[in-house]
Parts: structure tokens; sequence; C-alpha cells
């Protein structure tokens, strides 16, 4: 049980350290090889989830996909001539995006196991759901949702409108 | 060993957020897509394996038939580009915007 723990922890590490090199990389071959390499480490993980027919199907439609973007990376090279990423809102992003997630699924019973952990965080799903109890909460979100209802229509309008200028 | 792959998966979706966000290459964008749907497809079965029943499989279908799509939606825009004889560069698509 502790070797799967180990297994599962180098494996996780592996594909978090192929998805970065596919921005470090500079030539699109050494990214399509990258990109491999994730599909790949991604089905040792179904392996692990004890699902080898689905890690054998995503690997094969996978690497048809890597295939394609193979080529058209190495027909595409000579318009390729400039510095495509930018690494500092690259890692910024990342971390913060990965923070905004994981605080808010953080202390629910998907990952304590628990389900008793409600006052770690005020924003937890559970912390969430619990505020809903009141008529006056629903109320205000049937607001909020026709005000973001009408927003999008007027952003529609306005893209119209400056489609048309 | 679900908090496990539910951080892994977190980690990859936001990764492809931020390579999409951070990057201007077509290319590099189409395959920071294809790491967030690595990501979510290895949410969908971490969750079936541990916490959810039922089907599986046309979830996952659904995802591979996103990521073969793009596929195509990468070969079009690059049939359309090579035409063009233009950069890979996203910013600098504005000005083609007549032609």
């Amino acid at each position: 049980m502790v070797m799967i723990y180990i297994v599962t922890y180098i494996v996780a590490a592996l594909i978090l350290i192929a998805s970065a090199l596919v921005f470090i990389f500079k030539d699109v071959l050494h990214i399509a090889v990258a990109l491999s390499t994730v599909f790949l480490i991604n089905s040792v993980l179904f392996l692990i989830l004890q699902q080898p027919i689905l890690a054998v199907i995503q690997l094969f439609i996978m690497i048809g996909g890597v295939s394609t973007y193979l080529f058209v990376g190495v027909a595409a090279a000579s318009y390729s001539n400039f510095k495509y990423t930018n690494y500092i809102a690259l890692v910024g992003l990342s971390i913060v995006i990965f923070s905004a997630i994981t605080y808010g699924a953080y202390s629910t019973s998907t990952i304590t196991q628990a389900g008793t952990s409600n006052s770690i965080n005020t924003f937890s799903s559970n912390s969430i759901a619990s505020t809903f109890n009141s008529s006056y909460s629903i109320i205000s979100f049937y607001i909020i949702g026709i005000m973001l209802f009408s927003i999008a229509i007027t952003a529609i309008l306005l893209l119209n409108r400056l489609r048309s200028v | 060993m679900f908090g496990i792959f539910l951080l892994l998966s977190f980690a990859l979706f936001s990764l492809g957020i931020a390579g999409i966000a951070a990057s201007r290459h077509f290319v590099v964008m189409i395959l920071s897509v294809e790491i967030l749907l690595v990501g979510s497809s290895l949410l969908a079965l971490s969750s079936y394996a541990y916490i959810a029943t039922g089907q599986i499989l046309v979830l996952l279908f659904a995802i591979w038939s996103i990521a073969a799509l793009e596929v195509i939606a990468l070969v079009v825009f690059y049939r359309y580009l090579a035409k063009l004889e233009v950069s890979m560069n996203v910013t600098k698509l504005m000005k083609y915007k007549e032609r």
C-alpha cells in the first residue's frame, strides 16, 4: 500500500515536470515530445487507478493528436520566430489559479475525508451551501442571475455594434 | 489517495489555463488546452474510481472528442495562416482583419 503511494507521488511529479517542459522548450518538436510524455504518464495514472482499457484508449487517441501537432508545428517553424511565452505570467497565474481552486475545495469531505471541518475556511463548498438556508439569499441570487444575464445580452449587442463600425 | 489525484488535476488545470493566458503562439495555446483536458480526464477517472458511481465512459469520450476537435481546428487554422503567410503570433492577427 505504501508502495502505491510512493509510485503515485513520483508519477505526479513527473507529469507536472513534463507539462512544465511544454512551456519551457523552444522547439516545437521538443514540445510535442514533452506533450506525448504527459499523455504517457497520464496513462500510467490511469493504470494506477486500475483502468487499463481506458489507459490504452487514451494513449492511442492522444498520440494521434500529438502526431498532427508535430506535423503542423514543424511546418509552421518558419512562422514561429518570436518569444511566445511570458514565464513570469505563467508561473504567477498558475499559482493564483491553483490556490483559488484548491482553497475552495479544501476542507470539504472530498479532500479531508471527514467533512466536519467547515470552520477552516468560509469559501468551501459546504460553507457556501450552508448559506442557502434563508429565502432572502435565494432572492439575492436571482437578482444577481438577472444582472449577469442582462450583462451578457448587452455584451453581445455591443460586439455586434462594434463589428458593424 | 483521492486527494493526491484531485490536487494533481487542479495543478494540471491551472497550468493549462495559465499557459493559454501567458502564451502568444497559437500551437502552444492549443497544447495548453490539451494539458487542461488531461487534468479534467484525470479528475473524472479518479472521482469515478474513489467516490462516484455510474458511467464514466461517456464523459471521457466527450473529453477526447473535444481534444480531437482541437486538432481539426488547428489544421484548419494553419491552412488559413499558411495561405496568408503570416506569423503564428495571435496578437498580430488583427492587422490581417480586412484581407
